[in-house]
């Protein structure tokens, strides 16, 4: 069982953010905006613009 | 989340594999009746706009039974098939018995409320039929019957007395429901596409886009809101970004498992997750047909990419076809029932679908940079234990109908004389049962609960600034200008 300071969504001291956070973030939403525009760019071309 | 398990584990012990299995048996009663003539579909109880009570229900094929008898076998043969589940998943059967049985009734009585004209039928139906429905005026609020069951599920849930709402939970399994609905969903695809191939293909990967981007985008905003404006715990942090960024409940469970969060983390979102969904199908339908009702599925698209359960997504997505096709009917055009709704659905299927692999690669990022576990690995089978096995039922009910359709094996006719009660009043049925049951299960008192402030902050944030608006340009990106068949 649980205590309830546990269920707490926040730990007593605050977790540090890490570096490789940032590169996970920013990896990500890069490839997400690569994504997007290529996806968008077929998404138009075979589907949309027809 | 690394235990030895088979492929084959859990499929006659989980919600996700018994909405697979009963969704398909009643596929297979539909393609019995198709092939073969014999009434195994028509029985089923079909809800009508009525103005005489004695006919707001009957048998979905008239002339094979009376109304009540096509009721009560409605209710012995729904209540046999969820019965046999819920027996294999081991769940107290004499008390889900009883609960469903209520659930079951009160849903009917809710069905037929809102299914009353002067609630529901449009200006068209009174202009098109006026003996049957013969009122000068109705309020032309197609799908209220789902906010009239929600609501009354939401008043049993949160207001009725804890020994009953508590009992009654036993059996409001809304997510169980909705993938049941949602397998018989893939049927109406079928017979959708057959008449509408292209359209329908274009949909499925225009969803499966979206969704890809929505992913990728969704999820780093979602976590690195939580850690720097809420200072929230990586813990937490990731788990509540999947919950809001992906699936909700399952994606919460799912993170949890892959990064080994404690087990009180995907619950407490898992709570978070139902209550915003229930807010956000009883807001957006009503708010996208206000101003979206001429990109009707960018709208529903929408839906798939920004509410977070399947059932309130499918119910959303319900309201959303009924709202958005009686409005432009008062414009003179005539939408085909069910492609806004499937517009819903299919990005939400798609977030289902990636569900495994995002968990798997959470769970490599996890133990290979969070948490620095080198050596540790991973096996690629947790992304077929991850995979939502009601999205199989979904695609075989749809390709296995789509696919006789279109190689002429059996006549269209037929198959929609199978199919129909089962894409139509069954599906309908369980959405209603979905409703219900969303609300019973929905307990607004969860947020005032000692720790949620901050997570409820954070989600409604996260909801507001990313998902929502990311989630809309990107439904628009990927489907505007897609409009459904339309119909004489």
């Amino acid at each position: 069982m649980k205590d309830a300071h546990e269920a707490e969504p926040t730990g007593e001291a605050e977790e540090p953010w890490l570096p490789i956070e940032t590169k996970l973030v920013v990896g990500s939403v890069i490839a997400g905006v690569v994504t997007l525009i290529v996806l968008a760019f077929v998404v138009h071309i075979f589907i949309l613009g027809k | 989340m690394l235990e030895q398990r088979r492929w084959y584990s859990g499929m006659l012990s989980t919600e996700d594999w018994w909405a697979v299995w009963i969704g398909l048996f009643f596929v297979l009663l539909g393609l019995l009746a198709a092939a073969s003539g014999v009434e195994s579909t028509g029985w089923i109880v079909k809800f009508s706009k009525w103005v005489d009570i004695t006919k707001s229900f009957r048998a979905s094929h008239k002339a094979l039974l009376s109304p009540a008898a096509s009721l009560i076998l409605t209710y012995v043969v729904f209540t046999g098939a969820t019965c046999t589940g819920a027996k294999f998943m081991k769940w107290n059967v004499k008390k889900y018995f009883i609960a469903w049985t209520i659930i079951f009734w009160l849903t009917v009585v809710f069905y037929i409320v809102g299914q009353n004209a002067y609630i529901a039928a449009t200006s068209l139906d009174l202009k098109k039929h006026p003996d049957k429905y013969p009122i000068a005026w109705s309020l032309s609020l197609g799908g209220a019957y789902y906010i009239i069951a929600l609501f009354a599920g939401l008043f049993i849930g949160n207001l009725t007395p804890k020994r009953f709402r508590t009992f009654v939970k036993e059996a409001a399994k809304p997510e169980w429901f909705i993938k049941v609905a949602i397998v018989c969903l893939g049927t109406k695809l079928g017979l959708k596409a057959i008449e509408a191939t292209g359209f329908a293909m274009h949909l499925l990967f225009a969803g499966c886009c979206a969704t890809i981007a929505a992913y990728l985008l969704f999820w780093p905003l979602a976590y690195t809101i939580c850690r720097k404006v809420f200072k929230l715990t990586k813990e937490w942090a990731a788990c509540l970004a999947s919950a809001i960024s992906i699936c909700g409940v399952s994606a919460a469970i799912a993170t949890g498992g892959a990064i080994r969060a404690r087990p009180v983390v995907p619950i407490m979102i898992s709570s978070l997750v139902v209550v915003f969904a229930v807010s956000e199908l009883i807001i957006l339908p009503g708010v996208l047909t206000h101003y979206w009702s001429h990109e009707p599925i960018v709208a529903g698209a929408s839906l798939g990419l920004t509410v977070k359960t399947d059932g309130a997504d499918a119910a959303s997505g319900a309201i959303l076809d009924e709202l958005i096709r009686a409005k432009v009917a008062g414009e003179g055009i005539h939408w085909d029932e069910g492609w806004i709704l499937a517009s819903a659905i299919m990005t939400k299927i798609w977030i289902d679908m990636f569900i495994g692999i995002w968990a798997f690669v959470l769970a490599v990022v996890w133990v290979w940079y969070i948490e620095r576990r080198p050596g540790e690995v991973v096996p690629k089978s947790e992304i077929w234990f991850r995979f939502p096995k009601f999205v199989l039922g979904y695609f075989i009910a749809w390709f296995l109908v789509m696919g006789l359709g279109l190689a002429h094996i059996l006549p269209f006719a037929d198959l929609e004389f199978g199919m129909k009660p089962i894409e139509g009043s069954l599906r309908k049925f369980f959405f209603m049962l979905t409703f219900t049951s969303i609300g019973i299960v929905t307990d607004f008192r969860e947020l005032a609960k000692e720790g949620l402030g901050r997570l409820a902050a954070a989600y409604g944030t996260i909801l507001l600034v990313i998902i929502i608006p990311i989630g809309l340009f990107l439904a628009w990106l990927f489907h505007h200008g897609m409009m459904p068949p339309t119909v004489p």
